[in-house]
């Protein structure tokens, strides 16, 4: 099962003090930042704890109150978005 | 997915972040400070801040800011305009907002680079967004945040950062912060900090000290400014460039480039009298009555 982990040259912050999760990622030195609001900060959040594909739809699932059949098909396309832009890397 | 501004204060670690990529891609010493580089001991989080701070080493400071250029950082204001301490430079890039670059802190009189060299051999590890930065050891900090409030001009977070960082550690801190401004000739600027000024009656920085502590009038500034200067030949460029000289308009006038010795006399010949009472009082001597 494919695993997913922070990227070496990326920074991130979880932005504190607003309504619905928020957290922006970037790489560094040069960027872009992509800022991530709600379900898609949900799932940023839930990669950067590690583990593999299971465990991050399990947990955006519970953070949404959602079966995990339900949000699978969506967690793992953005995951295999977040790859793309260099901000996760895949293990296993 | 929804694009989003992207908060301030988010920002400003991403700033550190970015900063702290490119010194270690090319091998440059830099210290984070003030804002999310402070130990949580020391910060308070009703002091948001405006940009991102850098201590740089400063034989490498004229590297560093060819690479920040390099990728994308453009120079806002320099080190000769940014402040009369002339110890910073403001950088802002698209994506990471501002950062200070500096090349000393004011207040800190030892050489540069030694004084450099000895809060990096003290310097600490921060997760600044997720990323390791090194940081000065927390009591540079506090004294670091005690040389900032100095020059505040008594201002309610000067007070408020006087009071973390000084009032209440302990006396073993208070004493090693003494200790290290001496080591680092900080001593007046801590004083002027910490309301002491009085113990250096015969510091030539003192009266500027008195002035960025407790604030004053722009020409109580500016006489601050020529006691502060080391050199005959410095004080006489503060003289001119404190009173608005201007080159090019002189350049005009005389047909030619102005030497340092005409633009002294411009300066003079403008303002008159009242340029010899200024003069006087900076020196101790009284105008002529006429």
């Amino acid at each position: 099962m494919t695993g997913y982990r922070v990227a070496p040259d990326v920074a991130w912050v979880q932005v504190a003090h607003t309504s619905a999760p928020a957290a922006v990622a970037a790489r560094v030195p040069d960027g872009p930042p992509l800022a991530l609001q709600g379900p898609s900060a949900v799932i940023w959040l839930s990669a950067v704890e590690g583990g593999d594909a299971t465990d991050v739809v399990d947990r955006v699932a519970l953070a949404a109150g959602e079966h995990p059949e339900t949000v699978e098909q969506a967690v793992l396309e953005f995951l295999d978005d977040l790859v793309a832009r260099g901000l996760l890397t895949t293990t296993g | 997915m929804t694009a989003v501004p992207i908060d301030l204060q988010a920002r400003i670690r991403l700033a550190h972040a970015a900063v702290q990529a490119l010194a270690e891609r090319h091998g440059i010493d830099l210290l984070h400070v003030k804002g999310p580089a402070l130990d949580a001991t020391l910060s308070r989080p009703d002091r948001p801040s405006s940009d991102a701070d850098v201590l740089v080493r400063p034989a490498q400071v004229p590297a560093f800011t060819r690479h920040l250029r390099e990728h994308g950082w453009r120079l806002v204001t320099d080190f000769a305009s940014g402040s009369a301490f002339e110890h910073a430079a403001n950088y802002h890039h698209d994506h990471w907002g501002y950062v200070d670059v500096h090349r000393v802190f004011p207040g800190i009189m030892l050489d540069p680079d030694e004084a450099f060299e000895r809060l990096w051999s003290e310097r600490g590890t921060t997760l600044i967004a997720h990323r390791p930065c090194p940081v000065p050891g927390l009591l540079d900090q506090a004294l670091v945040l005690c040389l900032h409030a100095a020059r505040s001009m008594g201002g309610v977070r000067a007070a408020r950062d006087l009071e973390v960082a000084w009032h209440d550690g302990d006396d073993d801190r208070r004493r090693w912060i003494r200790e290290r401004a001496r080591e680092l000739r900080a001593e007046v600027a801590l004083a002027a900090a910490l309301g002491e000024l009085d113990q250096h009656p015969d510091d030539r920085t003192a009266a500027l000290w008195r002035f960025y502590s407790e604030g004053g009038s722009r020409i109580d500034e500016w006489v601050a400014r020529i006691k502060a200067a080391p050199t005959r030949r410095a004080r006489i460029g503060i003289a001119v460039r404190g009173l608005g000289v201007n080159r090019e308009f002189a350049a005009m006038e005389l047909g030619h480039e102005p030497s340092r010795r005409e633009l002294v006399g411009i300066f003079f010949g403008r303002f008159g009298t009242a340029s010899r009472l200024l003069v006087g009082r900076v020196t101790g001597r009284r105008g002529r009555r006429t």
